[in-house]
């Protein structure tokens, strides 16, 4: 299969192939074209040389016969001029025409002529200078120099002649060396355009195909690997903002950690003191039981005495009764004594008098002995609810010296327990320090995750960039390559 | 004041009452009073004037006896002699009430001691005369009811002996004027 280069060298080849071979034939063309306009050049310098030459034939001619006629020497400088580059003339169009043999013969019958000419002339002046006016006028008119001329000029004619045919045979060359280069030129041209439009077309379509193939997959990836960093980016974003919280927490667990550890060494001290006292609680609870227990021999004697004074108070309230009965029988007889009184008349008064007041004697030993049984019904309730006091606190005595032993066994088991706990403690305590290291070196992890999420954050920000940036770009490439693909 | 202390301020208060009693004038302390006996019949306040009773006695046994009126509980035997016993109540006009015959008051008839039978004896009483007021004054139309005693915010009625001895005499002669023919 050909790469993109060698197709395109070989598109460039032919075209540089074509261009050379357009470029040769115009050289070509051009040189031929430049020969021939080199020759046509030197055959006007002939054409102007053989002019040249009757120019200055006449010339000196013309010099000739003016001198002739007039005698002055000043009539001769044209003659002088062109006897002086008349031979010059002559062996330039020698030189000139050296590769036409033609023109060589024509020559060799010109340079005699021009002599003759020449000496025709000179021969005229000579007579002239001698003063035989007549003699130079008869050589003129006898017409041998006008015949010389007339040789010259039919030869010249023929020289003339040949150049310009000359000339126009390589007008023709040029003619059809132009229209040849110009047909090369065009066609060339023509068949170089459409070998390279059709190699053109043909890299364009083949480079279209594949290349727009290839940028489709491009845009294709592009786009998955867009989608993909965004996804990335989300996840980075989320595994960030995650190992943030988990940064967090496990700062937050790190410092549970150390708090729980120094409440486990708070809770062992605890523990050590509450062994402590939980040892000298048993002592003091054999204490407050021996207390207890004097507590209630003395709850003993009060109870005893209490049902003492129950009954001498009761005795004091069958006392009280009779002085009671007394009174109130004291009080009868005070009212019969007054009825027996008033039925005495006046000699009754004076004993009216003193039963009344027994009557009213007897009136206050009865309301005195009303409150006496209140006073007495007070202290046998207060002895009552002492009696009931005191058995209820014999009662929790006993309950107390039960639950002293109970309490006891409890302070026991209490001082187990604490040991236990205080070993736990311990053993919690220098688990949370190994915990705490732990969760420690968990954070440092944590950290250089959360840094490298941080990173990959980054770089996933910087790969969404770039995906999008290169799916732009496949697009753009896209549209670059198939203008309707946008 | 603690009890210590008022018992002291009792006894100092009766002492010195009991005194003052013997240097008053007898004569003159007894003028314009009038000594009651505050009995409750039925559960009703009512006044006895002790100069019309003979005497005052507790918790005699009754003796009923047949015939006779439904006043009259039965015999009694008092100082030696026995004395007809009649219910104060029945007389009042109340119902017959067994348990309320706890207390007797004797009262001197022109031939021979009666008793009179009350529940309940609430005591001595002494009054200015002028506390006392005929009942028809006061709107009572009670029987045997002629004078009111006012007793501070209480008004007793006041039981006349007299008129109760009377009926006592008019019902007995009846009864006895149906036995013979």
């Amino acid at each position: 299969m050909w790469t993109f280069g060698k197709k395109i060298a070989a598109g460039f080849a032919l075209s540089f192939l074509l261009l050379i071979g357009i470029g040769g034939v115009s050289y070509r063309s051009i040189g031929t074209l430049t020969s021939t306009s080199y020759l046509v050049e030197h055959t006007h310098v002939v054409l102007e040389h053989v002019a040249e030459i009757l120019s200055l034939l006449k010339d000196a001619e013309t010099g000739q016969r003016g001198y002739v006629i007039a005698g002055d020497d000043a009539f001769l400088e044209p003659y002088r001029s062109a006897l002086g580059t008349i031979d010059k003339v002559v062996k330039e169009i020698r030189s000139l025409t050296s590769d036409n043999p033609n023109q060589q013969k024509r020559l060799d019958q010109v340079e005699p002529l021009i002599a003759l000419k020449l000496s025709e002339l000179k021969k005229t002046i000579d007579l002239r200078r001698s003063g035989a006016v007549e003699a130079s006028i008869k050589y003129v008119q006898g017409g041998e120099g006008k015949r010389t001329m007339d040789e010259l000029r039919q030869v010249l004619a023929q020289m003339d002649q040949e150049e310009r045919d000359l000339l126009k045979k390589r007008a023709e060359e040029v003619e059809t060396a132009s229209s040849s280069a110009r047909t090369t030129i065009i066609f060339g041209t023509i068949f170089c355009l459409l070998v390279v439009t059709f190699a053109g077309f043909l890299l364009t379509r083949s480079l279209s195909s594949q290349i727009g193939s290839a940028v489709q997959h491009i845009q294709s990836s592009s786009t998955e690997l867009q989608t993909a960093a965004n996804q990335q980016v989300s996840g980075a974003k989320e595994s960030s903002t995650a190992m943030n919280e988990i940064t967090t927490t496990i700062g937050e667990l790190l410092a549970t950690s150390r708090q729980i550890s120094e409440s486990a060494q708070r809770v062992a001290q605890i523990a050590e003191d509450t062994a402590s006292s939980a040892r000298s609680g048993d002592q003091t609870v054999l204490r407050s039981q021996e207390a207890i227990g004097s507590i209630k021999r003395q709850v003993d004697v009060i109870v005893s005495h209490m049902l003492d004074l129950g009954k001498k108070s009761q005795q004091i309230g069958n006392v009280l009764e009779i002085i009671n009965e007394l009174a109130e029988q004291t009080n009868i007889l005070a009212i019969n004594a007054t009825i027996e009184a008033a039925g005495a008349g006046e000699n009754g008064k004076r004993f009216a008098v003193v039963a009344d007041e027994i009557r009213k004697l007897a009136d206050r030993v009865g309301g005195s002995t009303k409150e006496i049984r209140g006073l007495i019904e007070d202290i046998r309730s207060a002895v009552n609810t002492t009696v009931m006091a005191t058995e209820s606190g014999t009662k929790a005595a006993d309950a107390g010296t039960r639950q002293f032993v109970e309490v006891m066994t409890s302070f026991k088991q209490i001082a187990g327990l604490v040991g236990t706990t205080t070993e736990a403690a311990r053993e919690i305590q220098l688990s949370t320090k190994q915990q705490t290291t732990a969760v420690e070196q968990v954070n440092m992890a944590v950290s250089n995750v959360a840094q490298a999420t941080k990173e990959t954050e980054a770089s996933s920000t910087q790969t969404l960039q770039t995906a999008t940036q290169l799916s732009g770009l496949s697009r753009d490439l896209s549209r670059l390559v198939r203008a309707n693909a946008a | 004041m603690t009890l210590d202390n008022r018992l002291e301020q009792r006894v100092s208060d009766l002492r010195r009452d009991f005194d003052q009693a013997f240097a008053r004038d007898p004569i003159t302390n007894s003028e314009g009073v009038e000594d009651l006996l505050s009995v409750r019949v039925h559960g009703d306040p009512f006044a006895l004037k002790l100069r019309e009773l003979a005497g005052l006695v507790p918790n005699k046994k009754v003796v009923p006896l047949p015939g006779g009126g439904r006043e009259l509980l039965g015999i009694a035997g008092i100082r030696g002699g026995l004395v007809p016993v009649y219910s104060l109540a029945v007389l009042l006009g109340y119902g017959l009430d067994v348990d309320a015959n706890r207390w007797l008051v004797l009262c001197n008839t022109k031939t021979e001691p009666v008793g009179l039978s009350f529940g309940t004896l609430e005591g001595h009483l002494r009054l200015p005369a002028s506390h006392l007021h005929a009942a028809t004054q006061e709107g009572e139309s009670r029987q045997h009811i002629k004078e009111m005693a006012r007793e501070k915010e209480l008004m007793r009625p006041v039981i006349s002996i007299s008129s109760i001895l009377e009926t006592i005499e008019t019902r007995r002669d009846l009864v006895r004027a149906r036995k013979e023919p």
